[in-house]
């Protein structure tokens, strides 16, 4: 199993496609502190100018990205070997089908926290070689010291692995039943995007996966426990049921390609 | 006949794919040592037999041992001893054939580095190692698959179609290298073919399936060596039970599939 996933994450790190996630991150960051730069603070999600308030300002965008991040990631690395047959490559030698889709979750789990984490750092980096460090972080309206900022961002950054986790593990649901590698980015990304207005059905909202992944770090910020626990219990869910009915799928599944 | 050693027995195997019967109570036995040609017309179930043998595709009744490990509860004591290239070898094409090779490796315990560049100069790759996959050409892909196939030293090597899409020299090369390793390594191989002279070549035994049946089977070796006298046939029904008097595995193949037997 360990060797499995050190294949996985070799695959990864070595294929172009999480740099270039990485490189959108880090121009979307640069981007955006040149608006801000160039006096279009009116139209910036920076409300206060300096390197440590950067990453949590940003925080939010975030989740648009990996919306779409996540569901290409998904299609590479299940519908695209399942199609091209390199999934042979693993199921034609001693290895369960089950440590298989294992090892590709914990690559998409490795995937989601590298690009977290790079886009924590990328943002510190852009936002103090463009303002400065700066004294405070500002965030939410409020103001904290510079330990306290580093702190509250690392805890909300870590807290969107859940929601992330759950959105990676509903779009490998869908890779595993797809066919094809666009039909896996294309229906993924339909229906996060559509799951955003479950929230105009009111007993439905606090059930969209998009909406969790825009804002469980705002959530997590507010501290409310009944509101938190229910999205917790909602984000478990997605990754239990998911992660229950992918097992089944692959369990059953006929490799034909 | 009872105290050889088979390494591939299929028992029984059948599939449907909605009310068609792609593989229908197939019973197949490999000795150790033996080259057995697998053939059969396009569609007549060759490969999704090969995928149940291997595991990639669930048969509906049947079982399948490998040397003596049940395919479906000891699946990875038993395909730990098989090599296979299913239909078409797939590798990434962006990494070089060393680097595809070591992925599998490590999916393989007990397997070095050392085996990693030994198996690619046996497939004749020596030179090509650093290359990326995706400048290969068939015939060398073809020989990449062989090479991986041999990772593991297995006791029994599954190649479906290996000469498709190779130019005579390929194919040539491909059958000479299935003989060394058949004699030298004594790994039985599982060939399926619709090429009848390839498998003539090369096989010890050759099975013919027609709509998903084993309607025949011949000891290539006796048909060989006499080409003038009747072969004994064993088929895997009574009522197919016939004899021919073939002196090539072309004739035996359409006395079989356009004389009587096997036609439903």
């Amino acid at each position: 199993m360990i060797r499995l996933i050190r294949n996985e994450l070799y695959k990864t790190f070595r294929f172009k496609m999480v740099y270039l996630f990485m490189a959108i991150l880090a121009v979307h960051a640069w981007l955006t502190v040149r608006i801000y730069s160039a006096g279009g603070e009116w139209k910036s999600v920076i409300t206060m100018a300096n390197g440590q308030s950067l990453p949590l300002a940003l925080l939010n965008s975030m989740g648009q990205f990996m919306i779409v991040f996540i569901p290409v990631f998904a299609a590479d690395l299940i519908t695209s070997e399942v199609k091209s047959g390199t999934v042979k490559i693993a199921l034609l030698r001693p290895v369960l089908r089950i440590e298989w889709l294992n090892a590709k979750i914990v690559s998409m789990f490795v995937f989601i926290t590298v690009l977290l984490g790079f886009s924590i750092a990328a943002e510190y980096a852009i936002g103090t070689l463009a303002f400065g460090w700066g004294e405070q972080t500002h965030y939410a309206g409020k103001l904290y010291s510079e330990t306290e900022g580093i702190w509250l961002t690392i805890r909300l950054a870590v807290s969107m692995l859940l929601p992330y986790m759950a959105c990676g593990m509903f779009v490998v649901f869908i890779a595993l039943s797809s066919t094809n590698v666009s039909a896996t980015i294309g229906l993924s990304i339909a229906i996060l995007t559509a799951s955003q207005y479950l929230s105009e059905v009111g007993s439905l909202e606090s059930y969209s996966l998009a909406k969790l992944v825009y804002f469980f770090h705002e959530q997590v910020y507010q501290a409310n426990t009944d509101t938190l626990f229910q999205s917790v219990t909602v984000l478990t869910g997605y990754v239990a049921a998911c992660y229950s009915v992918s097992a089944m799928i692959m369990k059953k599944k006929n490799f034909t390609s | 006949m009872e105290n050889k050693r088979f390494i591939l027995e299929v028992r029984e195997l059948t599939k449907k794919l909605g009310s068609r019967t792609v593989v229908d109570r197939l019973n197949l036995r490999i000795e150790e040592g033996e080259i057995y040609g697998f053939l059969g017309k396009n569609g007549s179930g060759k490969t999704t037999t090969i995928r149940m043998i291997t595991g990639l595709v669930h048969p509906d009744a049947g079982e399948v041992r490998i040397c003596g490990y049940d395919l479906k509860s000891q699946f990875k004591a038993a395909i730990s001893l098989v090599g296979a290239i299913v239909e078409t070898p797939a590798f990434y094409a962006q990494l070089t054939a060393y680097d595809n090779l070591k992925l599998t490796a490590n999916l393989l315990p007990g397997v070095t580095r050392h085996r990693v560049e030994e198996v690619l100069t046996i497939a004749g790759l020596s030179e090509r190692t650093r290359d990326k996959v995706g400048s290969y050409s068939l015939g060398m892909k073809q020989r990449l698959g062989i090479a991986c196939a041999l990772l593991n030293r297995p006791k029994l090597i599954i190649l479906d179609e290996p000469t498709n899409g190779l130019d005579p020299q390929g194919m040539k090369e491909i059958k000479e290298l299935i003989v060394q390793l058949a004699s030298e390594h004594g790994i039985s191989f599982l060939i399926s073919s619709h090429l009848l002279r390839d498998i003539e070549q090369i096989c010890t035994m050759a099975g013919i399936i027609r709509n998903g049946k084993l309607i025949a089977e011949c000891d290539v070796r006796q048909l060989r060596a006499s080409r003038e006298e009747p072969i004994a046939i064993a088929a895997s029904e009574p009522m197919h039970a016939i004899r021919s008097k073939a002196t090539t595995l072309e004739q035996f193949y359409f006395d079989m599939t356009e004389g009587g037997a096997g036609n439903d």
